[in-house]
């Protein structure tokens, strides 16, 4: 245990020492040539020499001499009737060079290990590089635009803006035009004469986003095609806004099932699972803080409010550096801001619920502030209701979302942001009352740091809690359960902008976890407080990433992220008051001794970008990830009772190495987005429940799990029109995603319960004149497989049911049609119908067995469907 | 309070509380009746066999699942060959008394030897063992008068050092009236008292008490196959909308066929209440 604690203490120490070194590196004066190169170790050497009135050329030959280089010049570049005096006692040759240079009009320049080149200072002024910085912001509410390209347009080379906005270039000093391009905004150039640092701040437009006039500029397809990320999909909210939705309401979460690579089990599961992974390998951010539990009411609806999200990025395949914990996906979900220019809202009422948004400047230019809302209201029409049971029963759910940020100086920036949502639900009974919440908090606090036009930093306190709770009051007993988890992030990050085309990304995190996975309180005529399996853990994690133009055509990512994950205390453990013995009901159940345990892993992530043609480009990518942290469902996702469990001595963390393979292409002449991608995952260390495990007291049981190997594999084609009265895409998925357990299905591989071998997804938004838009998705996925029931069979004198092997068996195709409508009131208000599964297919949601009332020898299966066809309608204003 | 308790009480009313949350958002719930296709699904063999350290005949029972349409109708396995034989080299065919239940002659079951079960039927081989175990004894046995009611109470020691498992079924006149499945995984060598049964008894009722000495094999099975009875197993109480991971109950019989064999001991013991 010392050696565990020795040397994840040491692990961090080291990480800190490096981006400590690193953030020095980059700060501090080398000795460089006069174009701002640093010079060789053979010109840093420390030599004494002395001049008295000795022609310059004469001085530098000398020195030469002494100092072992070679000097190279043209005669008509030195001044030949300058003298130099001086006298120099151990000083570096490059210092003395640059002495003796100084208000010459000639410096040097030097090549390979010891030539030095002297030039003229208007040779040097052509060659010496400067840096164009700043933040670049969205001209109506000063809000930070993400992933903005500049590009300066002379030199085929450019960069995107991080995620507060910030970009850097460093160029050759030299006159050129700057191209500023960010999708739904009008494209800006900039004319600039560059001989100096820069700092240059810009504010984009945005396009009106009307029919014909749709304007995208020609940079975002571009992005696709020159960046390293694969696999990925970037969402605005304003894109999507015209897909039809479920229930009338917007979900960032609709629209990534949309998407190839990403399916659903269920209907109205609004979980997602991506390349064959499950639902919980999904890291889910929001600004930065891990969201456990992303789901209301039975994961009909995302906890993200969509009114408030600035940009959302899913990656699915190799995840750069800095993310890591999950398997399968990250999902990056970055809040606006707030307007910091005037104040305005948004305001929505739907059939579900109504949601309201607050915006605007704290501080003219300076600070701002965001505040939004929402609230469901079936609660306010079952008190109206005829039966007692519905009258008594209560159910709601709400969530808040708060952002501020304030510009301290230009070099400093504070954001403060944070999730609140909780879903409530009482049923009372005549001797009974159930209750159920569950709640998600989250907040982040970071600081931007400007070291200088090519450091930029962001530390980060980021606090996350996921807990549920279910309550019951019997009579004059009542029991509650209660599950959380708990983690609070430190964690630091530097971008270097070393060149155009080549930046450094590193940083550390200390994360501290707290998981209570059940805890029962029992009052009665015994009181018992039951804690089973409270864990802590600390992580320490620290990468450092690189990506870098090659050349014109190939562009590398390349990087290492590594972790240490300490895990103490008392698994399964019992801690009951006022009663001398374990209650016999626990009997059965299999206990742990306190432990402590060490995992730790590398991660190497790479990928690659190579320009085929200015249409075409194909990438690769790997990347490995860890995850340790489960989830333990008692069923699929959806419902919220999941218990999050940490890596133990018993269970292992999970691992995923991924390959994948991707051709991208933009036909020439035309607004069409094109790709196609393959991939291979294999992943260790996968959890289930053994067969038949004790799902209800037993999830909360290491001993009811079982590991084993998994792996997915598959091809993804997408079809995307951005621009033109219609756009959409066409998505189209072949994949499998299998599993092979020792311990289950007699050690056979079976097919995991997300393998849909087909998935289709067809997106179409048609603009009708200048106010109405129709819209319409359909969606076609192979039937999931499961584990039904076949038939019966006796044994120890009974009757019982047979089942099929693990997921033998597969549910019918799921299949349905949405369509929308959004018609605009004048410019500030819309109204929206939707009709959820046009053509009413009832899709199972679930096979079950009854008995025929006439025979009971006969035993009918019935297929259970939630919903035919939903209309619903909502509007919604901005003020 | 007992784990049944937790489990009904709490999780089930989760659940159900859980669908309202559909019915009160109004998305109603169909329901239809519709045809499966199984035709890639074969019914599994059911192979039940018992061996014990009392006389025979041992039985093995060799049928067939039906499907879910023709549930009256279990088919039984006639033709098959049913060999069991012991780590000694003793080895025996089976006959078929009757369609599907293959008797054994001469074979005695003896505590500590090993027991292999091979079938062949339609074409396919199937294979199971069992060890015998040492057998438990009760230590006492009493009737309690309650007033107009009697209550069972037996006992017996847990073996230092031996993970014992056994099953008790109580009869009364002749009916099965109560199973409990024991494990002594958390009671090793303690004095076990038992009597929470739910079962009552009068005057003049006859009680059989049985006590059979299994392996760790077939109580995982049993209970798994009847989670009433104590021990784990899932619960069926569960509304089938979440089923989690139902399974057949893991069985000692190999090449995917459903059922066990046994190697068990048996004491029995008889009260005629008074």
């Amino acid at each position: 245990m010392e050696n565990n604690h020795r040397s994840a203490l040491v692990f961090l120490l080291i990480l800190v020492l490096i981006c400590f070194i690193a953030s020095l590196y980059a700060q501090r004066n080398f000795p460089t040539d006069s174009r701002g190169e640093p010079v060789p170790d053979a010109l840093q050497q420390e030599i004494s020499i002395y001049f008295q009135d000795l022609p310059l050329i004469d001085a530098l030959t000398l020195l030469a001499e002494k100092g072992q280089f070679h000097l190279n010049y043209s005669v008509d570049v030195v001044p030949s009737e300058l003298l130099v005096s001086g006298q120099y006692t151990n000083i570096a040759i490059s210092t003395i060079l640059g002495e003796l240079l100084a208000n010459t009009g000639v410096g040097f320049i030097v090549m390979g290990d010891n030539q030095v080149v002297l030039v003229s200072s208007e040779y040097l002024e052509k060659i010496k590089k400067y840096t164009i910085s700043g933040f670049i912001t969205d001209a109506e509410t000063g809000e930070a635009l993400i992933g903005t390209n500049v590009s300066v347009v002379d030199l085929k080379a450019g960069c995107t803006s991080n995620v507060y906005g910030f970009y850097s270039l460093t160029v050759p000093a030299g006159n050129y035009t700057i191209n500023y391009g960010y999708i739904g905004y009008q494209p800006k150039d900039l004319e600039l004469s560059l001989h100096q640092n820069i700092r240059q701040n810009i504010e984009l437009q945005s396009s009106p986003f009307l029919g014909d006039t749709v304007v995208v500029s020609a940079s975002p397809e571009e992005h696709t095609l020159r960046t390293t990320e694969i696999g990925t999909f970037t969402l605005i909210p304003k894109e999507q806004s015209h897909i039809p939705v479920f229930l009338g309401e917007r979900d960032i979460f609709r629209s990534i099932q949309l998407l190839p690579g990403v399916t659903q089990i269920r209907e109205a599961d609004c979980g997602f699972y991506v390349r064959g992974g499950s639902s919980d390998q999904n890291l889910v951010l929001l600004d930065e803080a891990p969201v456990y539990n992303a789901v209301h009411l039975l994961g009909s609806f995302s906890v993200f409010n969509s009114d408030v999200i600035r940009e959302v990025k899913l990656i699915k395949g190799s995840a750069p550096a800095k993310y890591g914990g999950k398997l399968s996906s990250v999902l990056d979900i970055q809040m606006r801001e707030g307007s910091s220019k005037q104040f305005g809202g948004k305001a929505g009422i739907g059939t579900v619920f109504s949601r309201l948004t607050l915006e605007g400047p704290l501080l003219k230019d300076r600070a701002s502030f965001l505040v939004s809302g929402r609230r469901t209201y079936a609660d306010i029409f079952t008190k109206f209701s005829s039966d007692e049971s519905v009258r008594n029963s209560q159910m709601y759910f709400y969530d808040f979302n708060l952002k501020a940020n304030y510009r301290h100086t230009e070099k400093d920036r504070i954001y403060l942001s944070g999730y609140f949502g909780r879903d409530f639900l009482n049923i009372e009974e005549e001797t009974d009352a159930t209750s159920i919440l569950w709640e998600n908090k989250t907040g982040t606090l970071r600081w931007n740091h400007l070291f200088n036009e090519k450091l930029f930093s962001n530390s980060s306190l980021i606090f996350s809690r996921f807990r549920y709770g279910v309550g019951n009051v019997h009579e004059y007993e009542t029991v509650d359960l209660n599950s959380l988890v708990n983690d609070l992030t430190l964690k630091v990050d530097f971008e270097y902008f070393n060149n155009p085309g080549s930046a450094i990304y590193f940083g550390v995190q200390f994360i501290n976890h707290h998981y209570e996975p059940s805890r029962w309180l029992i009052n009665g005529s015994e009181y018992f407080d039951i804690r089973i399996g409270e864990r802590k853990a600390k992580e320490w994690g620290g990468y450092v990433s690189h990506e870098h133009q090659i050349n014109i055509k190939l562009k590398l990512n390349y990087g290492v992220r590594g972790w240490m994950f300490l895990v103490s205390g008392q698994p399964d453990l019992f801690e009951i008051e006022r009663m001398d013995d374990i209650p016999h009901e626990f009997y059965g159940l299999t206990r742990h001794t306190e432990e402590q345990k060490m995992h730790s892993g590398f991660e190497p992530r790479f990928s690659a970008n190579y320009l085929l043609n200015s249409t075409t480009s194909i990438k690769a990518g790997y990347a490995r990830n860890y995850q340790n942290v489960h989830m333990l469902s008692n069923a699929t996702s959806g419902t919220p009772l999941n218990v999050w469990h940490p890596s133990s001595s018993t269970i292992k963390p999970q691992r995923a190495d991924q390959v994948s393979l991707g051709l991208y292409q933009n036909p020439a002449g035309t607004p069409l987005e094109m790709s196609y991608e393959i991939f291979y995952k294999d992943m260790r260390n996968q959890l289930e429940y053994k067969d038949g495990a004790d799902v209800l007291l037993g999830s909360l049981f290491e001993s009811e799990l079982t590991t084993g190997r998994g792996w997915a594999y598959g091809i993804e084609l997408l079809v995307k029109k951005r621009a033109g009265r219609l756009s959409g895409w066409i998505g189209y998925t072949w994949s499998r995603s299998q599993r092979k357990f020792a311990e289950i299905n007699e050690g056979n591989t079976f097919p995991a319960s997300n393998d849909k071998i087909h998935d289709v997804a067809i997106v179409g938004i048609y603009q009708m004149g200048s106010h109405l838009t129709l819209s319409a998705n359909w969606i076609y996925q192979t039937g999931a497989p499961v584990t039904i029931q076949y038939g019966k069979y006796v044994v120890d004198n009974r009757v019982v049911d047979a089942y099929t092997a693990r997921n033998a068996y597969r549910m019918p195709a799921y299949h349905r049609l949405d369509i929308g409508f959004t018609y605009l009131i004048g410019k500030r208000s819309e109204l929206n119908f939707t009709l959820y599964n046009a053509y009413g297919r009832k899709n199972a949601y679930a096979i079950i067995f009854e008995e025929n009332e006439d025979n009971p020898q006969i035993l009918r299966p019935v297929r259970l469907s939630l919903f035919s066809f939903i209309p619903s309608l909502s509007y919604q204003f901005t003020f | 309070m007992n784990k049944q308790y937790f489990k009904s009480l709490y999780l089930k009313k989760t659940w159900i509380s859980l669908m309202c949350i559909i019915w009160i958002s109004g998305l109603s719930c169909y329901r239809d009746i519709i045809n499966l296709n199984l035709e890639n699904i074969e019914p599994q063999l059911v192979i039940e066999g018992n061996i014990t350290d009392q006389n025979g005949p041992y039985q093995i029972r060799i049928s067939k699942a039906g499907g879910y349409n023709q549930l009256s109708n279990f088919p039984l396995v006639t033709g098959a060959e049913v060999f069991i034989r012991d780590d000694l080299g003793n080895f025996e065919m089976l006959t078929e008394a009757e369609p599907g239940q293959y008797h054994s002659q001469s074979l005695r079951g003896r505590t500590g030897r090993t027991y292999s079960l091979q079938v062949q039927a339609e074409g396919k081989e199937y294979h199971a063992s069992s060890k015998m175990p040492e057998a438990l004894t009760l230590d006492f046995l009493t009737l309690q008068n309650h007033g107009w009611e009697f209550i069972l109470s037996c006992g017996f020691t847990d073996r230092e050092g031996i993970k014992d498992f056994c099953r008790l079924k109580i009869y009364k006149n002749g009916e099965l009236v109560e199973k409990y499945l024991y494990q002594g995984e958390y009671t090793d060598g303690e004095q076990i008292v038992l009597d929470e049964f739910g079962v009552t008894f009068s005057r003049n009722d006859n009680i059989v008490v049985e006590l059979l000495t299994i392996t760790e094999e077939i109580y995982e099975y049993l209970a798994m196959l009847n989670p009433d009875e104590g021990g784990g197993g899932y619960d069926p109480e569960i509304p089938e909308f979440f089923p989690v991971s139902p399974a057949n109950p893991k069985s000692n019989l190999s090449n995917n066929s459903l059922g066990y064999f046994s190697a068990h001991t048996v004491r029995r013991y008889q009260r005629i209440v008074q």
